[in-house]
């Protein structure tokens, strides 16, 4: 062997096998031969190969020297052990009873493992979504405030209110605002869309994150006309800057602008969410913007020591005093203002989702231990004539009750082990495999509370698995005579065995109805109309750069030219262009006038979503004209002005009648009226479950005029017949050929804009069918096990019915009076635990009550149905019970 | 221990192993040589178990090389029979002997 002296073996390892080895007389020989060995290995083998082998081989040298087989001997010749010998005793034992079935043992661990390892990483994610602290500075005293003039809904302030809130709330330290915004990063050879944000200078001050390097920008910077100065986040600045060190102070072209880089964040900072990639100033003034229009999201942080409620008081006199200050806009539809905590607002739409997978995996881990619980009761049965045995040599009862405890305490330490390696593997996956709907869900990890939590549950389920039979088992140990006779059951024994199968069927059908719920909702939401036929079509985002098209009748040709260029592509049938896209709720929402309706204030205008359309756009969403006519390109800048609107905008506003020839406007008075010239089907402007709202569309060469602006950033409705990835090349060539510097962003396909609007829904959907499915398995074994054994204790009983003359039919029907009644209970109790449950989740559903009787019947059938199944095989080991044979008792 | 206590199988092989070794085995060389000779896969948890206990029962002696080889390597850990020990194995072996006289061994 080379003897390499520099190659030793981990030294923590090495030190705990020495301790193992300590009581033996070989310690050295044992330390110093694994250390020559290593060292031969790890020339040969390198160094990660060799430290596992080592790690195993003292680990499993370890073990046995800690529990040699000898020691039965020596004990039973009398030597006196110490308390660490008998403990080590009672492992050794136990783990040899573990090893002498395996069948058991594995059959234990296994369930016990899946159910340890489903409930540890769910309470990772809880943890990790629900309970972590948000990564900013004290972040309990950080609050978002929302707003309510009207509508329904809260949403941002408008920048006059914003102001209001931040010099007249003293109970705020500070106050921020932002809005997002999409910015063109880049020049004319790589130009990329980044999803920003547009804040004040107050706002990362306020979280209290220190920029990894460099500064924020500062109240100067925070002016209308100035500031291009922009704070990058780690990731931007890594992807596109390769985490230069000199970034800061360099200029990046941003907007078709100079912006002058003042700071970067560090890793792991997410505001408003993990995607914004740049923050920069808004440049806001008290007078910039209408009082009415409400796009600013606003947080701030509490002062030391100042209460929420000092807090509410205040915003109260703000409301009160603005509706005397302005009853044009307040008067008639009010003005609440709503303060929430950040946390609250980040995960308060998760709660119950990720609550209601966290009860179902509870819920599958109780099942799992009954089902440990059982077969450990069952163990504790055939072992009776052992444990008696033992009684009557001398054990003590408390050494027989320490080692049973021992023996279970092993397994699920072992159990526990599996189970945390599975969830290790299950919460990667769940990071990866997560819809974005879901906050935060991208930091779970495996956390210490979570360890400990499995620790925990090891410990509990240890315990309480060696406890049962433990008592039963040592209370009854007393005299070899009871034991001697074998296999007669105890009708105690029994009756615990069926309650737990009771209540194990109880849970199983307290998640078939949570999941069969579910599954009625996907269903009736799949079966809403969102409006549109989303089948092969294809979406994109294009903003032309300001530079070149600064003027809104450039961008209306630029629109129309794309739109004409790419129905010209091959495979093409229509393409069309709009200002949002459906299920988004990114439509502007704007104050209305009717014609024929006394509007008296903007406070009780009717309002309306807009979307600013090219001609083809109907024809390419596939939205049905239900009367008048599409836009033509007749309807130019110059031309009468006019407006289509949707089926709910139509009945909202002329109830039973035609609208066409009907007029509607924007809400200020300079603007025009607008003739509708046509009604379309609704379109989902939110998620699937939300009613369709008040929507009316107007040709974007109209649109500055009659709705305010023409944008610059559209999205591209391409139906194609051809293929996804050519369609988006070949629109990303139209584009460039048009404008280099426009990049093409967002690319969708609409069947995944629908598919991803239930993705939070699927995601529960899925995790509950995951889970009712192991429920139901799990309780299949609880109830095939208690019958296997019901059939096998009253062979006797059987025998000797057959003896006497009775039929198949007879015996089935004892097999299935006591499954019935253990099933039958369970199902009353999971009906009522379900409907208990389900209605905490009530906000879920959709279309369906929470105590829908059809759902219920057909969730406890397919119970019931699994109840059969599970029984089957010991009703026909039931039948096949020879008279003779089990009269002589042998059977 | 009491004296005259029949050895365990894989006792009585290791002290044979230690025997032909000449008091110049290691734990390496009984390991290889069991496996070798004897057609037996002992894991080396229980090869040391088995080694310790017959320390214990001062059957085996378990000493180091007093020699360190130049160039740093580590001292040779060599195990040899005591006088007991040696008698032990006498008696086993007589034991096996006089069992399996006559038998056709299959």
């Amino acid at each position: 062997m080379s003897g390499a002296s520099g190659r030793r073996p981990p030294r923590r390892i090495e030190a705990l096998l020495a301790r193992a080895a300590s009581r033996t007389a070989i310690r050295d020989c044992v330390i110093e031969d694994l250390r020559e060995e290593y060292a031969d290995r790890e020339s040969r083998w390198g160094r990660t190969r060799s430290v596992a082998w080592y790690v195993w081989t003292s680990m499993s040298i370890a073990l046995r020297l800690m529990f040699r087989g000898d020691a039965v001997q020596e004990d039973s010749r009398g030597r006196r052990e110490s308390g660490m010998g008998a403990l080590a005793q009672d492992l050794k034992y136990g783990a040899r009873g573990l090893r002498r079935s395996p069948g058991f043992t594995t059959v234990a661990a296994m369930t016990l493992a899946i159910g340890v390892a489903a409930t540890v990483s769910m309470f990772a994610a809880v943890d990790g979504i629900l309970l972590a602290p948000l990564p900013y500075a004290s972040p309990e005293s950080l609050y978002r405030i929302d707003t309510n003039t009207g509508g329904e809904g809260w949403y941002g302030s408008s920048v006059p209110e914003y102001f209001d809130l931040a010099e007249r709330i003293g109970a705020f330290e500070a106050i921020a605002s932002y809005t997002g915004s999409d910015v063109t990063m880049g020049d004319t050879l790589t130009p990329q869309r980044v999803r920003g944000v547009r804040a004040t200078a107050s706002l990362l001050p306020l979280l209290g994150v220190e920029p990894l390097m460099g500064r924020y920008f500062t109240p100067g910077e925070d002016a209308p006309a100035t500031g291009r100065v922009v704070v990058l986040s780690h990731s931007l600045w890594v992807e596109a800057y390769g985490g230069r060190p000199d970034i800061i102070g360099s200029f990046i072209p941003l907007f078709g602008q100079p912006y002058e880089v003042v700071g970067v964040m560090p890793e792991g900072f997410a505001f408003p969410d993990g995607d914004t990639r740049a923050w920069f100033p808004m440049g806001l003034t008290p007078t910039s913007d209408l009082r009415n229009n409400h796009y600013l999201a606003v947080v701030g942080r509490l002062r030391d020591g100042a209460t929420e409620e000092a807090a509410r008081a205040q915003l109260d006199a703000l409301v009160a005093r603005s509706r005397e200050s302005y009853p044009a806009i307040y008067s008639e539809r009010g003005y609440r203002i709503r303060l929430r905590s950040l946390h609250e607002s980040v995960v308060g739409d998760v709660r119950v989702p990720v609550l209601v997978a966290m009860g179902a995996v509870v819920l599958v881990l109780l099942i799992a231990c009954v089902n440990v619980a059982n077969l450990f009761l069952t163990r504790g049965e055939a072992r009776k004539r052992e444990l008696a045995t033992r009684t009557a040599l001398g054990a003590s009862r408390g050494r027989l009750v320490r080692q049973l405890l021992v023996e279970s305490l092993l397994l699920s330490v072992f159990a526990g082990a599996i189970g945390i390696g599975l969830s290790w593997v299950l919460v990667k996956a769940m990071v990866v495999l997560a819809p974005p709907s879901i906050p935060r869900l991208d930091t779970v990890s495996m956390s210490g509370a979570t360890i400990a939590l499995a620790f925990g549950i090891v410990g509990v389920a240890g315990m309480a698995f060696g406890a049962l039979p433990a008592l039963t088992v040592a209370h009854r140990a007393a005299g070899l005579a009871g034991a001697g006779r074998g296999a007669l059951s105890t009708r105690a024994g029994g009756r615990v065995r069926r309650a737990l199968v009771i209540s194990q069927v109880a849970f199983a059908g307290m998640l078939a109805i949570a999941t069969g719920l579910m599954l009625r909702t996907m269903h009736n939401l799949r079966a809403v109309e969102a409006g549109f036929d989303a089948r092969g079509v294809l979406t994109f985002a294009v903003s032309p750069s300001a530079t070149r098209y600064p003027e809104a009748a450039q961008r209306v040709a630029f629109w129309s030219e794309l739109t004409e260029r790419l129905r010209a592509l091959p495979g093409v049938v229509d393409a069309g262009a709009t200002t949002a896209v459906p299920l988004s709720n990114l439509y502007d929402n704007l104050s209305i006038r009717v014609e024929g309706r006394v509007t008296t204030s903007i406070g009780d205008a009717p309002d309306g979503r807009v979307q600013r359309i090219t001609p083809e756009f109907f024809s390419a969403l596939g939205l049905r004209l239900v009367r008048g006519r599409v836009f033509t390109e007749a309807d130019r800048a110059g031309s009468l002005p006019v407006v289509i609107v949707s089926e709910t905008f139509a009945s909202r506003f002329w109830p039973g009648q035609d609208p066409i020839g009907r007029k509607v406007k924007v809400f200020a008075e300079s603007r025009p009226w607008m003739e509708v010239v046509g009604e379309v089907a609704d379109l989902k402007h939110d998620r699937l479950d939300v009613e369709a709202q008040p929507m009316w569309y107007v040709p974007i060469a109209q649109a500055a005029i009659t709705a305010y602006n023409m944008p610059a950033q559209m999205y591209a409705f391409v139906r194609t017949s051809g293929s996804m990835p050519e369609m988006v090349r070949r629109s990303r060539e139209v584009v460039h050929a048009m404008d280099p510097t426009a990049p093409v962003w967002r690319v969708r396909e609409l069947q995944s804009i629908v598919e991803e609007s239930v993705a939070g829904r699927t995601f529960t959907l899925d995790l509950l069918q995951a889970f009712g499915l192991l429920a139901l398995f799990l309780a299949c074994v609880g109830v095939y096990g208690v019958t296997m054994l019901s059939v096998s204790e009253r062979k006797g009983e059987i025998g000797l019915r057959k003896a006497l003359g009775a039929r198949a039919p007879a015996i089935l029907r004892l097999i299935a009076q006591e499954n019935a009644m253990t099933v039958g209970i369970g199902a009353g109790l999971g009906i009522l635990g379900g409907i208990a449950v389900t209605r905490l989740m009530a906000g879920l559903f959709f279309g369906v009550s929470a105590a829908d009787p059809r759902t219920i019947a057909g969730s406890l059938g397919v119970l019931c149905l699994t109840a059969v199944v599970a029984a089957v095989v010991p009703a026909v080991r039931a039948l096949r019970v020879e008279a003779a044979a089990a009269l002589r008792g042998d059977a | 221990m009491a004296p005259g206590a029949q050895l365990g199988e894989l006792e009585y092989l290791i002290m044979l192993a230690v025997l032909r070794l000449e008091g110049e085995g290691s734990a390496v060389e009984i390991r290889e040589l069991l496996k070798k000779k004897a057609n037996r896969a002992v894991s080396r948890g229980t090869l040391y178990a088995t080694l310790d206990r017959l320390v214990r029962k001062s059957y085996v002696t378990f000493a180091t090389e007093d020699t360190v080889p130049a160039g740093g390597g580590v001292a040779k850990r060599l195990f040899a029979l005591t006088a007991a020990g040696r008698k032990a194995v006498a008696r086993s072996s007589r034991a096996i002997a006089r069992l399996s006289e006559g038998l056709t061994l299959p």
